[in-house]
């Protein structure tokens, strides 16, 4: 084969590489939009049949006669096994989340995608359950075993939602320690272009930055800390840490919205002498 | 023929006869007089008149100073040295990092409104059977 030949087989194999990774980057994103869709169709679909059931349970307990009893039960047997749909679909879709999240590492990405793992496992298994309803003691006794690890499920929903936060936060993170080098290496490799007194300024403005970049970190492992304090916790104290940690993901953004406007000073003192 | 017709009684009064004057005698004086009256008032309201017009034209003659505007002096731009890093593929990289990484951060999300959990109410309500 010719040189050129060679070059030019070279050159569409990276294109053709190049090409698919778009396109199952956008899979991906495809993938995750399809889960949303999903889930918003489920959740019309218990919307629907709870309403069903609601009316039904109303009318057996008003009248106890046993047509309505039956009719009781059907309408309970169909809404508990719609809520167990309804509950994976949104464990999928937040299985997928994870999947596309390009910022947490190996290692954490697995012990969320496990939680989630463990959760759509009990609600297959509670499916199992409610169909074998055979009467309205056994549709309270089944409910109750979701009723009752309700908890644990909660949590681990809000501990995997804290974790594609994190995820999204430490793309960013690495653009902005990526941006902090390339200005400290920018500033080292031209030391003495400027005056004394200025390079002090712009070495003191990279001090400034970097210990944005600090307190951002904090912030971080605070929100790591508490997010594994919402296992073993009532339902209320779980709503109760999850707002505090969504406060802290905004403050965390905030130190780097600060640190990034610092650079945009930095670069704009770099562009000229004085 | 009577005669005594017509030699007049000039023993008696008559007051019959009444001394002839002539018409145009008695106007004379009133006409003078007249004519010195509107002589006088035709003067005086040429007079007025002037006086008028002298005044409107010394009005008309005001000109209205006109409002000073004041003109802004823009200040003058100082001129900034580019520095030797400006012109560096280095410096030119970090400048569209930097920019790229704000619309980054200005994108972010804090809570994903897709992501929040479904609210549920789980007991089933039936009292015991």
């Amino acid at each position: 084969m010719s040189k050129y030949a060679r070059v030019a087989c070279a050159f569409i194999f990276v294109v053709a590489i190049f090409t698919s990774s778009r396109n199952i980057s956008s899979l991906v994103q495809a993938t995750s939009q399809q889960a949303y869709t999903d889930y918003l169709y489920q959740f019309d679909l218990y919307r629907q049949k709870y309403s069903e059931f609601t009316v039904a349970k109303n009318e057996y307990l008003k009248f106890k006669t046993l047509t309505s009893q039956t009719t009781a039960l059907n309408n309970t047997k169909s809404m508990l096994s719609q809520r167990d749909l309804l509950l994976r679909s949104y464990l999928l879709l937040l299985n997928e989340k994870l999947n596309e999240d390009q910022g947490l590492g190996s290692t954490e990405k697995s012990t969320y995608q496990k939680l989630i793992q463990n959760e759509v496992t009990f609600l297959e298994d509670h499916s199992r359950l409610v169909s074998n309803i055979g009467s309205l003691e056994d549709s309270s006794t089944v409910s109750r075993e979701l009723e009752s690890h309700y908890a644990v499920l909660g949590a681990s929903m809000r501990q995997t939602i804290t974790g594609v936060s994190l995820g999204k936060l430490a793309v960013i993170s690495k653009r902005y320690d990526q941006a902090l080098s390339d200005a400290k290496s920018l500033i080292t490799m031209n030391h003495g272009i400027f005056t004394p007194q200025k390079q002090s300024t712009i070495d003191r403005w990279l001090l400034q930055i970097t210990n944005t970049k600090s307190l951002y970190q904090q912030k971080i492992d605070t929100i790591a800390s508490k997010n594994t304090q919402l296992v073993g916790t009532s339902t209320d104290d779980q709503s109760q840490t999850f707002s505090q940690i969504t406060k802290d993901v905004a403050e965390a953004r905030q130190y780097l919205v600060e640190g990034s406007g610092y650079m945009r000073e930095l670069v704009e003192a770099l562009r000229y002498q004085d | 023929m009577d005669t005594n017709s017509l030699i007049p009684n000039i023993d008696t009064p008559s007051h019959d006869i009444v001394p002839t004057v002539s018409p145009q005698a008695h106007e004379k004086p009133k006409d003078t007089v007249s004519l010195v009256i509107i002589a006088v008032i035709v003067i005086l309201m040429g007079i007025l008149a002037v006086m008028g017009y002298n005044e409107w034209n010394s009005r008309k003659k005001i000109v209205a100073i006109p409002t000073p505007i004041p003109t802004v002096t823009p200040t003058p731009t100082p001129i900034r040295l580019p520095s030797l890093l400006a012109t560096q593929s280095a410096f030119l990289s970090l400048d569209t990092h930097v920019a790229s990484l704000s619309t980054a951060i200005r994108d972010y999300s804090v809570q994903d409104p897709s992501l929040s959990p479904p609210v549920l109410t789980l007991p089933l309500g039936f009292s015991s059977q």
